[in-house]
Order: structure tokens, then C-alpha cells, then sequence
């Protein structure tokens, strides 16, 4: 009598486990439902060991633009591409934000595409869900969510159908936080991928093999600007201050593609806010960096890899010229790069060897080091966008007259002469594209 | 305003904080204190902000009234506990106590009563809803007010005030429990309609924390989850897409429309259920059942006393025993007894207070015409179907069928499934012609292009989706056979720890998975909600 029930430490024990269980569980759910797209390009930079010295920030077209890799084999500066697409500025500066708390780069670029936009967001929210989605619950993560959900532009944007519905019912802090409450339905799409996630070996750029002739657009004059009180404009400023606090250098840039009256008034107010934070400022609308020609990846006018290449090229030398970063090639603390570097080259012999699209294959050689044959029916090759991309090619061409209607290309390493690729292209002249390619095996290559 | 639901991400922390607070309290005084302030959080949480204050002005009302003829029949109580009265004399001195509470009661009746039919006549005439006092006294009382679950307060409180009027139950005089039983956050907005008094004697006893009731109370709010966000809310957007088209189809997808609403709306209402009985249970307040296997049910009368089974039981006691028990009926049925038509004195007996009763129910389901005919057919199925019960028997009889033999019995089980899906036919479409206009399109095509082409997975509900119904309807018909022959939570409890884990830990990420929540699709709120 009088003596207490003791609590059996199963009691309180069980439960916690259970808990903890259920805990693991829905994290494990979380991960294997949640969308790839943004963690396959988030996650090997959250990992990365080396070290990032420059961070590129911005939409699909820096996505499209900047190639780290060869970055590195140029110049040996380590870097990372975390652009997302349609990143207005704001979400930019929190990528930005959530990156600090892995790496401590040098040199941030921020590319000031759709900083005219005055949501803080894509109109298209699960965009930059995408880009936050493998970012752990943090303290910055809450932040993140509290300050892009809070948007003074979207009841404006609601009314004028700009944003949807649907696209506000998803703008929630819980969803953002905790992206299973979005993600859950996809049960019904789950691959392989899913369970098994390939992650991204380009340092988060996109490989764009397409070649498309945008639109082009007159030029306007520099005065032309936006004024003031638009979101995006003042997270470029917020950016300038807080790298200023953290001893970066933030450099902004606008790259080139065929830019409408609304998008190089954008560039033009971006020069001004640049001037005025004292940031350097880039503007590759009004240089001859690229060739619209032959260098674009769609109509919406995204770069192509020899755009990529050749605006990467641009900036290593701004950045090797202006920003004291050191050259890692050699440094066996930067090993993986290296190994990085081999597999980016396989990957684009690769691609170069898989490709059936003579205009694509001719752009695809324009930046490469090879030794190139080609046997080429002159009619084609003085089919006007044919000989724009021949003329792309930077590499020396030993060139002789084919059947009619062919191409044929050789392509062969130039330190042991082995051949990397030999296929012969039929060209229509009438629907202007390729309507075959034949391969031809090892030992029928040319002498 | 948070709009605070049982199906939000907000209910879900509301009631983590909540039971982690409750449980810890150390007696009950600060139990009911923690429950009480949690019943005004949700209420103001889940819409009812404006309108608490009708809500707590008729929980006054009804206690005034209460203790009032609380009163009366104490005083009733010690003259007879004083005198020594023979049965008449006794019976003549509470008639005149009775007069006394009747002059209580009627008016707390016409208060209570009269908020909730201004508000449904209000809203059948079209008056605009409004949630403050100013803007109904501005439109001079041509709009109304309707409180979060009226229609569920008010029927408890009614049945309440009966129940001290006819001496059921004494009135309580702690002021606290009845504002608790009023407010009470499981059963406010969906039910099941509680009986007062079996909750004020829980409330006075609240009970400290029991791992197993908690678990058995959190496993059944799970299995709720699982009927209504993994079936429920899956299943409805079908019928939705063919009903809000339907003259575009026609038979066997009408058909599978039809019996897809009758099952949306058991998984919706039952899976509340299941929620809120599980909640209360956890919080250690047992509530009523309101369904029992309602699809095993052999008859139109079986099936409603297995559905709903609380609103049943409301009007049978506070409406049907009533009526069938007043004098103007017993006079009327015995005179016809008298003239020797017995089998008619009998169907008057039951036909006329049932045809109120289902009338009635039609309005507090909805008070457009549609419904009203709703009740009307449910009404006289009940009435027909007791009317000629002898002549089923000696049909049976007749065929040498035993009716609840396996077979007849399933038969009968469908029959009444078919009634149900009937009935739901009538409210489909929002009119009065509903039935019809779906019978119509059910007999003007066979329907099956639409299973042969694959296009049936169009309407909403794919062909992933339907295997996911297939194998969640499937578990829980599973679910209904076992429950009549054991105690499942027990059962389980029992199995090794592994064994009941994985089961307890399926159920939670079915629900995660499958579930149909979260942005992007706008949730249906319970179909039995706003009432």
C-alpha cells in the first residue's frame, strides 16, 4: 500500500521510438517524392570539398551560359553555376544566403536578368521551390520563406492573371519548408531516378546542344531605364551590402542574347544600380561576345554550348584579370577537379559521338581542340546556316570535296591522332536539316 | 483567419499542443480549464470568431433554463419527499411542477430553436449570411447569422432541456462542464450529436493520460485520415467531373458516378468520424457511434439505425416517441382500433410521426426542395417497407427462402445499397429534378465506350488512382467484417512489437502518401460540415 506505480522506461521509451521511426520514415518519403530537378544540380554543391571561389547566380540563361568546367581548364578557377530557371533577384539573393552556409567564395556574379520583375518570384512558384528544395530546414531556409512569400506584388499579379490561382495555392511557408506536403502526389511518377538520383557532374550548367536563330531586336539607347521601387533592383543593392560585409566581390552581368525594348531597359537600370553600389558591371548586350547565328539554343534565345564556351571564356579572363583568385590546376588539393574536368570531356565526346544533326555536330565542334577532316559537298556547305556554324569552328579544317549531298566528318584528337568520331551526314537542301547519319566503324576511317 | 479544419496542417498543431498540455495537467479542474480554452481557440480558429458570442449567449440560456426547472423539480422533489402522497395525488402535484418547468422550457426552446430556424428559412428565402450584429440589425434582420455547427449545438442542447423537462436527467450546476459540452472541438463542427449529460459526467471526470487509450484514440484518428483523405477526397472529384457534366453521359458511367458519391460520402462522413471519436477517446471522453456497418444493413430502417446513427436517435427520442406517444395520436390510433381496421391503427401509429421525422431531417440536411423530397422518400421507403413487412414474410414463406440465409441477406444488403445511392441521387445535382435527370442519362446510352477507350480515367481519378480506392475500399470492408467479431485495436495491440508497428507505421505513411492534401489542390472540405 501507498507505494507509487513505477513507470516502466519502456513506456516512455517505445514511443519515442516509434516516433523516431515514423520520423525516418518520412524524411526517406520526403526525398524519394520530392522533384529532382533543383537537388540533382544543389546537392554536389553542398558536397563540394575543394572549395568555390566564384558563385554564378541567375536564371536559365546563366544556367545555359556559364560552364564552371571549362572555367577551370582555362583558368583553374573552381566554381559553381546556381542559377536556377525564371530566378528573379530575390530568390537569387537567398540562393546566395543558403550557399554561404556551405562555401566561402571569392567572387559572386550575379546576372541581372528579370531583375525588372516585381514579384519576388517566378510567377511560376514551384520554380523556385525547385531551387530551394535540398536546402534543410534552417534558420536562412526560414527566412527564405518568410521573406519571398511575402510579396506585395501578388495581389496585383492575382488580379491582372499574371499569377494563377493554382500558382497561389502553392505559394505556402509549410510547403516550402517541408516539401512533402507538395511533392506527396508524385507517387504516381516516381523512376528509378527517384530512388537513385543522378546528380549533375557539369557544376550545375546546362550542356544546350540545340542551334536556333532567335528574333532579333534594335538596339536602345542606355538612357532608356526603369525607375524606381522595383523589387528586384533592391535585392541587387541588398546583395551589394551584404557582400560587402562578408569581403566578397560581387560582380553583376547581363548576358547576351537577342534582348527585347523591355529586357535591355532592364540592363540598362541594372548598369545604373551597378554604378551606383560601385559593382562592376558586364553588360554582353552590347558586345560582339557571340554570334546570334549560331550560338543560341532556342528562340527564347538561351545559349548553346558555343555561346556557353564562348562567354565563359570572356568572363575566366575578366575574372583571372580583375579578381587576384589563383590558378588551382596542379594543386593536388583540387584533385577532383581534374577528375571532374576528364569526365565533362568524356561526357561531351560523348555527346559529340551520339549526335545525328549536322547543325548541332558543326556547332559542337566550334570551341573544341580537334584535328577535323570534312568531306563536304560545297551546295551544302554554302547552305547559309551551314557555313555560318563552319565558320564558327575555331579549330583548323582540313577540308576537300565530297559526294553531293554529304558531309563527312573526321574527327581526331590531335596529341596521338585517335580518332574520336567519323560520320557521314546526308543533307536535305530543300527541308534544310539532316535526314541521316551514318557512322562508319573504327577501321574505315580515314587514313 | 486561419480556417482552421480536421484535415489542416494547422488542426494537426493545434492538437499536438493541445494534448501535450492537457496530458500533463495534474488534476481535472485544470484539464477542463486547458479544454475549454483549447474548444474557443479551434472555434475562433476554424471560422466561428464572429459568432462565438451566439454560442456562448445560448450556452447561458440553456444553463438558465436548466437550472430553472432544475429548480422546479427541486422543489417538487422535497414536497413529496415531505408529505406522504398516494401515486395520483403524486402524479396530479408534478403535472402542476410540470406547468411550472413547461413555462421554462417553451421559451429557451423558441430562443434556441428560433436561431437556427431563422437561419436555415433565412437562407432558403435567399437573405444573405453575415457574421455581425451591426450589418443584420442594418439590413433589418433580411440576412442571417448561421454560428459554426448550429445545427449540432442546438440539437444537443434541445434534447438537453427535454431531457430535464421530462426528468431524464437533473441539471448540472457547474456552469463550466456545460460550456465545455457546448464547445466541445471534436464535436462541434461535424458531430456526432452528443447527449449533454453523458458528457458533463466525462468532463467532471476527466481522466490523466493512459498510453493505451491515447494510442487506441490516435490509431482510429488515423484510420479517420486514412477514409477521408485517401478514399474520400480521391473518390469525389470523379462523380464531381461526370455530374457537373451530365448531359455529356450516360449508363454505366452514370452508374459508377452514382455509386461513386454514396461511397464518397460514407468515407467522408465516417472518416470524420473517425477523427474526431479517436481525438475524444484520447483526450479520455468517450463519444456516441454514429455508424455501424451502415452497408450490411438489410433494410431501409436497419440502414438508419447503422448511418448517423446519433440524428437517428435524436429524433426518435425528441421527435417520433413524442408525437407517437401524444395524446392526440393514441386517440386518434385507438379510435381507429376501435372500428376494427387494427393493421391501419398500427401504420398510423408509426407512418405519422415518421413522416415528421423525415421531413424534418430533409431540412436539417438542407432546405432547398431537393432535400425536402430526400426526406420525403427516405420517409415513406421506412413507412412502406414496415407497412408490408407481414407480406415479405409470407413472400419468403412462400418461396422457402430464409431472408438472412447469405444469399437473400446479400441481396437485401444491395437492395438497400441501391436505396441509399437513390436517395443520394435526389441531392446530386442541386435540384428537384435530380433523380430524374440522372435516371434519364442512366437509360439513354450503355456507357461502356467510355470503359472500353479508357477515357472513364479522364473524369478526374486515373487509372492509379482508382487502384488506390480499389485497395483502400478493399481494406476497409476488411476493417467493417472484422469489427463485427472482434475489438481490431486490441487485437493488434496484442501482436508482436514488429508486427503491430509495421502496421501502425503503414497506416501513417498511406495517409502521408497517399493522402490528397497540400497545395495545389484544394482540399474538399467535409461533406457533412456545414450544417
Amino acid at each position: 500500500m501507498g507505494r507509487k506505480a513505477r513507470i516502466k522506461p519502456g513506456r516512455i521509451l517505445r514511443p519515442l521510438i516509434f516516433c523516431g521511426l515514423l520520423c525516418v520514415l518520412v524524411i526517406l518519403a520526403a526525398r524519394i517524392l520530392e522533384r529532382k530537378d533543383g537537388p540533382v544540380r544543389t546537392v554536389p554543391f553542398m558536397k563540394e570539398k575543394a572549395g568555390i571561389d566564384v558563385l554564378f547566380l541567375g536564371t536559365s540563361h546563366v544556367m545555359d551560359g556559364i560552364y564552371p568546367l571549362e572555367l577551370w581548364d582555362e583558368y583553374g578557377i573552381t566554381s559553381y553555376n546556381l542559377a536556377s530557371i525564371q530566378s528573379n533577384t530575390a530568390e537569387s539573393y537567398w540562393i546566395y544566403k543558403e550557399a554561404l552556409r556551405y562555401q566561402k567564395p571569392k567572387v559572386v556574379v550575379l546576372d541581372a536578368s528579370r531583375s525588372r520583375m516585381r514579384l519576388k518570384t517566378s510567377s511560376d512558384f514551384v520554380k523556385a521551390q525547385l531551387a530551394f528544395d535540398a536546402y534543410p530546414l534552417s534558420e536562412t531556409k526560414i527566412a527564405a520563406a518568410r521573406d519571398l512569400l511575402d510579396d506585395e506584388s501578388l495581389p496585383l499579379m492575382l488580379e491582372s492573371g499574371k499569377v494563377t490561382e493554382a500558382d497561389a495555392d502553392t505559394r505556402r511557408i509549410s510547403s516550402f519548408l517541408f516539401n512533402l506536403l507538395l511533392y506527396h502526389s508524385r507517387w504516381k511518377e516516381l523512376t528509378l531516378n527517384d530512388f537513385l538520383p543522378k546528380y549533375d557532374t557539369l557544376k550545375g550548367s546546362l550542356y544546350a546542344m540545340n542551334v536556333a536563330v532567335p528574333k532579333k531586336y534594335e538596339q536602345i539607347p542606355e538612357s532608356r531605364v526603369y525607375g524606381t521601387g522595383i523589387a528586384g533592383y533592391e535585392y541587387i543593392r541588398k546583395l551589394a551590402a551584404d557582400c560587402r560585409e562578408n569581403g566578397i566581390t560581387l560582380i553583376l552581368t547581363y548576358l547576351p542574347f537577342p534582348a527585347n525594348e523591355a529586357q535591355q531597359k532592364e540592363a540598362n537600370t541594372a548598369a545604373l544600380v551597378a554604378e551606383e553600389e560601385g559593382i562592376p558591371f558586364i553588360n554582353f548586350l552590347r558586345m560582339d561576345v557571340v554570334n546570334y547565328d549560331t550560338d543560341c539554343h532556342d528562340r527564347m534565345s538561351h545559349l548553346n554550348v558555343s555561346g556557353a564556351k564562348k562567354v565563359t571564356s570572356y568572363l575566366g579572363k575578366y575574372l583571372a584579370d580583375n579578381c587576384g583568385l589563383s590558378d588551382h590546376r596542379g594543386d593536388p588539393a583540387y584533385g577532383s577537379w581534374e577528375t571532374d574536368y576528364e569526365a565533362y570531356r568524356a561526357y561531351e565526346e560523348e555527346a559529340l559521338c551520339a549526335n545525328t544533326n549536322l547543325h548541332q555536330y558543326l556547332m559542337l565542334l566550334s570551341a573544341e581542340p580537334y584535328d577535323i577532316r570534312i568531306e563536304a559537298d560545297p551546295a551544302v556547305l554554302s547552305e547559309r546556316r551551314i557555313s555560318a556554324l563552319y565558320d564558327n569552328i575555331s579549330s583548323g579544317i582540313e577540308l576537300s570535296e565530297g559526294d553531293p549531298g554529304t558531309v563527312r566528318i573526321e574527327v581526331r584528337r590531335p596529341g596521338d591522332g585517335s580518332v574520336v568520331d567519323d560520320v557521314t551526314f546526308t543533307y536535305s537542301m530543300e527541308e534544310h536539316k539532316s535526314i541521316e547519319a551514318v557512322r562508319t566503324k573504327g577501321d574505315d576511317a580515314h587514313d | 483567419m486561419i480556417g482552421m479544419s480536421y484535415i489542416s496542417f494547422s488542426f494537426l498543431l493545434f492538437l499536438a499542443v493541445l494534448m501535450t498540455l492537457y496530458l500533463l495537467m495534474p488534476s481535472v479542474r485544470l484539464r477542463q480549464i486547458i479544454l475549454l480554452a483549447g474548444n474557443l481557440v479551434f472555434y475562433i480558429c476554424a471560422g466561428g470568431r464572429s459568432l462565438l458570442a451566439i454560442l456562448i449567449a445560448t450556452t447561458f440560456i440553456v444553463y438558465a433554463a436548466s437550472r430553472l426547472m432544475g429548480r422546479v423539480y427541486e422543489g417538487f422533489e422535497s414536497e413529496t419527499a415531505a408529505k406522504e402522497l398516494k401515486p395520483k395525488e403524486k402524479s396530479q402535484l408534478l403535472a402542476s411542477y410540470r406547468k411550472r418547468a413547461k413555462a421554462v422550457l417553451i421559451p429557451s426552446l423558441v430562443i434556441v430553436l428560433g436561431i437556427l430556424v431563422y437561419g436555415k428559412a433565412g437562407k432558403l428565402i435567399g437573405f444573405p449570411e453575415t457574421s455581425d450584429f451591426s450589418s443584420l440589425a442594418g439590413a433589418g434582420f433580411r440576412a442571417v447569422m448561421v454560428p459554426l455547427g448550429i445545427s449540432y449545438y442546438t440539437f444537443s442542447a434541445v434534447g438537453y432541456l427535454l431531457d430535464i423537462y421530462w426528468r431524464k436527467t437533473k441539471a448540472e450546476k457547474n456552469p463550466l462542464l456545460l460550456l465545455l459540452s457546448m464547445t466541445y472541438f471534436p464535436v462541434i463542427i461535424q458531430g456526432p450529436i452528443s447527449r449533454y449529460d453523458r458528457l458533463m459526467k466525462q468532463f467532471g471526470e476527466l481522466p490523466g493520460f493512459s498510453y493505451e487509450r491515447v494510442t487506441f484514440g490516435l490509431q482510429r484518428a488515423v484510420f479517420g485520415f486514412f477514409k477521408k483523405l485517401v478514399l474520400a477526397d480521391r473518390i469525389s472529384a470523379f462523380p464531381a467531373a461526370v455530374f457537373g457534366n451530365i448531359q455529356e453521359h450516360s449508363g454505366l458511367l452514370v452508374v459508377l458516378a452514382v455509386c461513386a458519391n454514396a461511397v464518397h460520402l460514407y468515407m467522408d462522413f465516417s472518416g470524420c468520424m473517425d477523427i474526431v471519436i479517436g481525438i475524444s477517446e484520447a483526450l479520455g471522453v468517450t463519444l456516441d457511434e454514429n455508424f455501424s456497418q451502415p452497408f450490411f444493413s438489410k433494410s431501409a430502417a436497419e440502414f438508419w439505425r447503422r448511418w448517423h446513427i446519433t440524428l437517428g436517435s435524436w429524433f426518435k427520442d425528441y421527435v417520433y416517441m413524442p408525437i407517437a406517444t401524444s395524446k392526440f395520436m393514441m386517440n386518434r390510433t385507438s379510435a381507429i382500433r376501435k372500428s376494427g381496421k387494427k393493421r391501419l391503427a398500427s401504420f398510423t401509429a408509426a407512418a405519422v410521426p415518421l413522416i415528421v421525422v423525415w421531413i424534418l431531417t430533409g431540412l436539417w440536411h438542407g432546405t432547398g426542395a431537393d432535400y425536402l423530397l430526400w426526406g420525403v422518400y427516405w420517409g415513406v421507403l421506412i413507412i412502406l417497407e414496415t407497412a408490408f413487412a407481414p407480406e415479405w414474410k409470407k413472400l419468403a414463406a412462400y418461396l422457402h427462402t430464409e431472408p438472412d440465409r447469405p444469399l437473400p441477406g446479400f441481396l437485401r444488403m444491395v437492395r438497400t445499397f441501391v436505396y441509399f445511392c437513390f436517395g443520394r441521387m435526389i441531392t446530386a445535382l442541386g435540384c428537384a429534378g435530380s433523380a430524374l435527370i440522372i435516371l434519364r442519362r442512366i437509360f439513354s446510352g450503355s456507357g461502356a465506350r467510355e470503359f472500353i477507350d479508357g477515357s472513364v480515367f479522364t473524369y478526374g481519378v486515373d487509372a492509379k488512382d482508382f487502384a488506390v480506392i480499389a485497395a483502400g475500399l478493399f481494406i476497409c470492408f476488411l476493417v467493417s467484417i472484422w469489427q463485427t467479431k472482434m475489438h481490431i485495436r486490441e487485437r493488434i495491440a496484442k501482436m508482436a512489437l514488429p508486427v503491430r508497428w509495421a502496421v501502425y507505421l503503414a497506416g501513417i505513411m498511406a495517409v502521408v502518401i497517399f493522402g490528397v492534401y497540400g497545395p495545389g489542390y484544394s482540399a474538399s472540405s467535409f461533406v457533412y460540415g456545414a450544417f
